[in-house]
């Protein structure tokens, strides 16, 4: 072998054995088993990126003070599918913060082990109803409620100042407000550069269900209807959904456009963008915004009001963070602990109040009032709308397919503004029926 | 790698070697597996291993807290007989068609002009060969801004000089595939470019200069010499490019998301879709064994077509 080659082939292995280095510090390190809790490390996962996770570490930081217990954690914006790899490989981690929609999923899957809601919450400090929220289909309690919030309607009050409007309620007015930011010059800086309303209608993950489900429930419709003995059955093709979708095709294809021009392949990330970046009049907001929006477009520029109102009244989609034990861990009594001072005032109000991401947004601590503690009227607003029209999603299925194929279909009837709703509908009820069937609550 | 090793112990040298040339090769071989080590053993762990699962997984209802479920065949039957993942694979093999085919075309062109030893040369080469090495999700978030489908958006605000309405490129179900058809071609090019040149510097120029004694035009120049001489790039550009179009991602995930309306969704965004969002892991690993036969299937015609020609 020539020597030229030896030493390349060399170099090229020096370089890779440079690689695996950083490969191996980054993997979690074993928990220990020692029955001495202060001597306890727990790993914990959030769905969360650098500037939300402060929030979480400030929370992390005082549990170990109160207990000893080290906490290794880790976030990730894109925590379904590090824990979908990890769930496959069969190596979880102890403790994971994430959307209380993924209940039944994690459960059905075998991924969460069970609670007692009196362990956790002694005192009985978190409502009723919220500990029923976290009910498995199996009638157990499998997870623990965390953090609650609604999306809002964020609205730009400065150019509503500036076109002479009021805030809008009904769906009428949303499209009429909509559609003034879009033909006129709110901004007032003489380009016709400025959107009606910033939505993310993409396929991908959902996202056009997730913008969509408040219409269909503002006319009383519904995706699947829960019968209440543990079974399901699709409500696609009620009336009052087929018109729910129709009017929000209406307001996706008005012309002249109210919506932005590349809203059928917008992740919610373009669409907060746009808003962020003053493209946009309307955005529907979740309350982590808050802070981010302030700084890009000034607190007293926008505001936060109900959803568009339907016949059926106002609804909004109401969402939330669960803690989930999971299974297979080797500090179960860590688990407890640490679970038990997540939803603690102390725990919660760190959530609360840290970093400019807060993680909890409406506790779920009875002793704690999210207007109050964070003395912003805003926050108050969100509290209302959360309690007067706040509804979610089905937890206690899996409920992540059907959200993805009703994406799917919605992103393709708003892509052609001549489609047949119904029939597309139709195709889509076929498909979430067989979804229930397979998951076997189909009613 | 193999093949310095078994040069280094091969029963050739074993036979003709003296004792001490044979100790020196195989120091040597031992060196080289010294160093082929991590990498063999990082290939291990995240090429083969998880393939080698993925193939089980093809097989089972995976899910590993409940106990997998041997299940024959039946995520095979479920991929190849469901509507979206078929959508898909026209998609995929309509993507990779348009785009090998332009790729190879651009990419040939880019090579006859730029080839050659000038200093200004090389600094287009650089420039073209950019897209190339910046990172995919990069170059597709460009795009994505750049075809903008307003006014507002640049490609279109050129249009608009030449009075031409704003077209809506990523965002219609009818010119959406079109669109990232044509970013693969822009961003693929050069790749097939920088082999062509490779290809072209080894035809001897004395057969240029006989064809022009010849009478031969700057056409049939290409036609009967360029052509020919380059079969063996070909070969590797096309391989190269179908696989690298069959399995076609990123730009599709950037960019459109599967949509709109399905019209981009491609058997990875399907496939990807399925086993994360879908939590169907074992339907998953079976559209990626498919799609791995798929590959390996076209790879192995190519080499059997190209050795052929060559022997012919």
């Amino acid at each position: 072998m020539p020597k030229s080659s030896i030493l390349r082939i060399g170099a090229a292995g020096l370089a890779i054995a440079g690689l695996t280095v950083p490969l191996v510090a980054c993997s979690s390190e074993p928990a220990t088993t020692s029955p001495d809790l202060a001597e306890q490390t727990i790993e914990v996962w959030t769905r969360s990126d650098e500037t939300a996770a402060v929030n979480y570490e400030a929370i992390f930081e005082a549990f170990t003070e109160a207990t000893g217990i080290k906490v290794d954690y880790v976030p990730d914006p894109d925590l379904a599918t590090r824990l979908q790899t990890a769930a496959a490989a069969g190596d979880l981690p102890d403790l994971v913060i994430n959307d209380a929609s993924s209940l039944g999923s994690y459960q059905t899957q075998g991924l969460l082990v069970k609670v007692d809601s009196s362990t956790v919450d002694p005192d009985g400090l978190v409502g009723e109803e919220l500990w029923e929220s976290v009910v498995g289909i199996d009638g157990e309690t499998y997870g623990v409620p965390y953090s609650r919030h609604v999306i809002g309607a964020g609205i730009r009050t400065d150019w509503l100042e500036s076109l002479g409007l009021e805030e809008p309620t009904t769906l009428e007015e949303f499209t009429e407000v909509a559609s003034a930011f879009s033909a006129e010059d709110p901004d007032g800086d003489g380009q016709d550069n400025s959107d009606g309303w910033s939505v993310a209608l993409s396929s991908e993950s959902g996202y056009a269900a997730w913008w969509t489900a408040p219409f269909i429930w503002s006319y009383g419709g519904d995706l699947v209807t829960d019968n209440g003995d543990g079974t399901y059955t699709s409500a696609i093709l009620d009336d009052a959904t087929v018109e729910g979708v129709e009017a929000a095709k209406q307001l996706v294809c008005t012309e002249p456009r109210v919506v932005q021009a590349d809203a059928i392949t917008a992740t919610t990330g373009k669409a907060a963008d746009l808003f962020y970046s003053g493209g946009a009049g309307i955005y529907s907001m979740g309350p982590w915004q808050m802070k981010g929006l302030d700084t890009n477009v000034g607190a007293e520029n926008w505001t936060v009001v109900a959803p568009a109102s339907g016949p059926e009244g106002t609804q909004a989609l109401a969402e939330g963070e669960n803690v989930y034990l999971m299974a297979g861990s080797e500090v179960p009594v860590a688990q407890l602990a640490l679970a038990e001072f997540l939803v603690s005032a102390e725990g919660q109000k760190i959530g609360m109040t840290a970093g400019d991401v807060p993680s909890v947004r409406l506790s779920v601590n009875s002793t704690l009032d999210a207007g109050e503690v964070r003395d912003d009227e805003r926050w108050a607003n969100i509290q209302e709308i959360y309690e007067e029209s706040g509804h979610a999603f089905p937890s206690a299925i899996d409920f992540a397919p059907i959200r993805s194929a009703a994406g799917e279909t919605l992103n393709a009837t708003y892509a052609d503004c001549s489609s047949d709703v119904a029939a597309q509908l139709a195709s889509l009820d076929d498909a979430v029926t067989e979804i229930l069937d397979e998951q076997g609550v189909l009613g | 790698m193999t093949s310095l090793a078994e040069r280094a112990i091969s029963r050739r040298s074993l036979g003709v070697a003296r004792k001490g040339q044979l100790v020196m090769r195989l120091k040597l071989g031992s060196i080289a597996w010294a160093f082929a080590l991590p990498a063999i053993v990082l290939a291990l762990l995240f090429k083969f291993i998880p393939l080698f699962n993925s193939f089980i997984y093809s097989f089972q209802k995976v899910q590993p807290f409940l106990g997998n479920e041997f299940i024959g065949l039946e995520n095979y039957t479920e991929v190849l007989t469901d509507e979206k993942f078929q959508l898909a694979a026209l998609h995929t093999v309509q993507i990779a068609f348009f785009q090998t085919l332009g790729g190879v075309v651009v990419g040939l062109g880019l090579a006859l002009l730029l080839e050659g030893q000038a200093r200004s040369l090389w600094f287009v080469r650089t420039t073209v060969f950019l897209p190339v090495v910046a990172a995919v999700a990069v170059v597709a978030e460009a795009w994505r801004s750049l075809l903008y489908p307003s006014e507002l958006g640049f490609v279109n605000s050129l249009l608009g000089f030449v009075g031409i309405p704003p077209l809506e490129f990523l965002n219609s179900p009818g010119t959406a595939i079109w669109t990232i058809i044509f970013i693969g071609i822009w961003s693929g090019a050069p790749y097939n470019m920088v082999i062509f040149i490779a290809g072209l510097t080894s035809i001897e120029r004395e057969m240029y200069e006989a064809s022009a004694l010849d009478g031969a035009n700057r056409w049939q120049r290409l036609r009967y010499i360029v052509i020919p001489s380059l079969r063996a790039s070909f070969a590797i550009v096309l391989t190269l490019a179908a696989i690298r179009a069959l399995r076609v991602f990123t730009e599709v995930y950037v960019l459109t998301g599967g949509g709109p309306a399905g019209s981009t969704d491609v058997w990875m965004t399907r496939m990807y879709n399925v086993g994360t969002i879908g939590n169907n892991v074992g339907q998953s690993s079976a559209a990626a064994i498919i799609l791995l036969v798929v590959i390996g299937a076209l790879a192995a015609v190519t080499q059997y077509i190209t050795r052929r020609r060559s022997d012919a």
